[in-house]
């Protein structure tokens, strides 16, 4: 098991780490024509999604994701996706709560989003209309616990070819 | 007798046949049967023939238990099948075809319109109203290109699954499903296209 990159959310002025995966529904609708490959072990998904809440709203604005053979990887962006949306894509394919988590590091498990950090924040969405949020305290952290999303280790696969 | 049931009787027949021939081979070529030993020293007669006799004891065994188990395995597959085996007889006897999905474990599955399908796809506005109002959203060239492709005889199916966890969850990360809403084209019994165009993880 390997623990996996989150994705990231921009929500009240704050960068903040998501634990969740609200593009997957869109990639397995029937509608997606890109096959998104693995860079690496911390990646299975193999892309990154930056997210932003505006206007009540949940948005993808902006993505890394990774294409191509075991070979060559070849990065791509969201206009790979959605080419007539650049500024950002209504995600109303989405329903379900995003988990943010922050603070110190509590408990680290090494595989998928299963760390958990002092507090994490859940934000409620309805096919992708944000609805309430509350934050959840876990615990205390130790003094010297590390601060923020944390990964251990992962090992890269094929050779990624950059824009 | 269901086809599963003949095929599983003739390799346990086979596989039984080979280990026999494959034993018999073994003591025939590397003298290994009883009659080449020497008789145990001591013991009652009853545990020297025991001994004597002790590769056929443990080859009994397994006939007697491993066999039996197989025919036991064998009626209860048929008698109290699985739900994936309950689904697979369905695809291969059903006239209906909505089991020949590939999302097996559906709740609901019925013939739609395509006026009703098209209802389905009402979603919520964009707040910033950069996604353009038509069915599916963003979906929509994915559900223009499904029923573009239908032909004449063609049926359009809606159905929703059950939230689980997927066969496929791998170590890595866990790929939840939610519970999902698509529609589906059937032609005869095949379907043609799907599109899940509501997954809903808080469910």
């Amino acid at each position: 098991m390997t623990a996996q990159a989150a994705e990231r959310l921009l929500h009240k002025g704050q960068d903040m780490t998501l634990c969740c995966d609200p593009l997957e529904p869109y990639l397995n609708s029937g509608a997606n024509p890109l096959r998104f490959r693995a860079p690496s072990t911390s990646l299975w998904r193999g892309y990154v999604g930056t997210w932003a809440i505006e206007s009540q709203g949940l948005y993808l604005v902006s993505l890394r994701g990774y294409v191509g053979t075991m070979d060559e990887v070849k990065e791509v962006g969201l206009e790979a996706l959605f080419p007539a949306y650049p500024q950002g894509v209504f995600a109303h394919w989405f329903s379900g709560e995003l988990r943010c988590p922050s603070g110190p590091l509590l408990h680290y498990v090494h595989g998928s989003y299963a760390s958990t950090y002092e507090r994490d924040l859940f934000i409620e969405v309805r096919r992708g209309v944000v609805g309430k949020e509350h934050e959840v305290v876990n615990g205390q952290a130790e003094p010297k616990a590390p601060e923020g999303y944390t990964l251990a280790a992962h090992t890269t696969m094929g050779n990624i070819k950059r824009n | 007798m269901h086809a599963d049931a003949w095929w599983w009787l003739g390799g346990y027949l086979g596989l039984g046949t080979l280990v026999i021939l494959l034993l018999r081979g073994v003591v025939s070529a590397y003298g290994m049967g009883w009659r080449h030993r020497p008789e145990p020293p001591r013991g009652p007669q009853t545990w020297r023939e025991l001994q004597a006799h002790r590769q056929w004891v443990v080859f009994a065994f397994f006939v007697w238990w491993i066999w039996p188990l197989a025919v036991l395995i064998l009626i209860q597959k048929i008698m109290w099948p699985s739900q994936l085996d309950q689904n697979d007889r369905c695809i291969a006897q059903a006239a209906d075809p909505q089991y020949a999905f590939t999302y097996k474990r559906r709740t609901t599955c019925r013939k739609v319109s395509r006026a009703e399908a098209l209802a389905m796809g009402q979603l919520e506005p964009d707040p910033l109203g950069r996604m353009p109002n038509v069915a599916f959203g963003h979906l929509n060239p994915a559900w223009e290109a499904m029923v573009g492709a239908m032909a004449p005889g063609d049926t359009l199916r809606y159905f929703t699954i059950s939230p689980r966890r997927q066969r496929q969850d791998g170590p890595q990360w866990p790929h939840h499903r939610g519970a999902l809403r698509g529609l589906a084209v059937l032609r005869k019994r095949l379907v043609q296209a799907e599109l899940v165009f509501e997954s809903d993880h808080g469910a």
